[in-house]
């Protein structure tokens, strides 16, 4: 398995509302994630911590429609509609 | 981009550099990005969105010169004691040369398309707009300055492509000379993008800074693509302009 697979695992368990307000709030994430089966240790430890804080659907991050964490494709880069600063 | 002192390279860890980590934490959170980009190219009513969608831009970039100014003063104030400041006073010193005027381009971009400047300048950012710009405001002065490379770096790192101007031309009809913003960017952002990467790669980040410049980045992610579903969720009450021709 790698980030890849931990990703998609991930995807579906933050879909769900409850999982989301599992695994939101420091040091939520790990343990929650371990209960699910999920081998973060897969993942850079910044990206928990901070996935932790902007996880909150008050966030308008994620949400349990755009729960999709994956690396981009070429295809998905010539899409974007940026706001280049 | 002008040279950059020498510093010792944080060690990469088996995810990788601090810049490799970034965008992997950039990625993971631009499906909403995506989504709105696609609601936006797909939209039957474009070409009225596409002056809307400058319009917010210019209320986003207008701030570009004075936030990375804020930051380059707290940087500078810090930089004795602290080397990720010394090192970002260069990077940003230079940056705001290369990024000066830009607002001007798009102001340039919509009186082309038929946008009076003053009816742009007269319009009320959105607070997501606000949210956006002023989390990089409270980041840069109360936490640390390199906040802000998280926010360059999803402008910067993930750049419009050149193909998606072209097919911005061709759905809305408008006279390329009313898109060179994005042209110009185009071409210069890739550049900027890897020297982000270079940077990112060279600073003695702790990892509170790393974690610092990831939360700006994933919220940046998640405010860039409310702002351009406000964009798109606007569409019944946008009017498409007549654009000038000199």
């Amino acid at each position: 398995m790698g980030v890849g697979d931990e990703l998609v695992k991930l995807s579906e368990f933050l879909k769900d509302p409850d999982n989301r307000a599992a695994f939101s709030g420091h040091g939520h994430a790990r343990p929650a994630m371990t209960a699910a089966g999920i081998d973060w240790s897969e993942f850079p430890p910044n990206f928990v911590d901070t996935l932790e804080k902007v996880l909150p659907d008050d966030m308008g991050i994620v949400s349990g429609v755009n729960v999709n964490l994956r690396r981009l494709t070429a295809a998905d880069k010539s899409k974007i509609v940026q706001f280049p600063v | 981009m002008g040279e950059t002192r020498s510093l010792p390279k944080t060690p990469p860890s088996r995810f990788g550099s601090a810049s490799a980590c970034l965008h992997t934490a950039i990625e993971v959170m631009f499906q909403p990005f995506l989504d709105a980009s696609r609601r936006f190219l797909s939209h039957p009513k474009i070409a009225a969105l596409y002056p809307e969608y400058l319009i917010t831009l210019h209320c986003i970039v207008r701030s570009s010169v004075p936030l990375m100014e804020v930051a380059l003063d707290r940087a500078e104030s810090m930089a004795d004691s602290d080397p990720v400041a010394g090192e970002l006073t260069t990077y940003l010193a230079a940056h705001i040369e290369e990024e000066r005027g830009h607002d001007q381009w798009i102001l340039d971009d919509l009186e082309r398309l038929g946008v009076e400047r003053g009816d742009v300048l007269a319009r009320l950012p959105s607070p997501t707009v606000a949210a956006l710009v002023g989390s990089q405001y409270y980041w840069a002065l109360h936490c640390h300055p390199v906040a802000l490379l998280g926010y360059l770096m999803v402008s910067e790192g993930y750049p419009v492509a050149a193909s998606l101007v072209e097919e911005l031309v061709e759905r809305t009809g408008y006279p390329r000379d009313c898109f060179r913003m994005l042209a110009e960017h185009a071409e210069l952002d890739p550049h900027h993008g890897d020297e982000l990467d270079q940077l990112l790669d060279s600073l003695p980040l702790s990892e509170d800074l790393e974690s610092l410049v990831g939360l700006s980045a994933m919220s940046t992610v998640g405010f860039m693509a409310r702002c351009l579903e406000e964009v798109v969720d606007g569409a019944a009450t946008a009017l498409t302009p007549a654009p000038t021709h000199d």
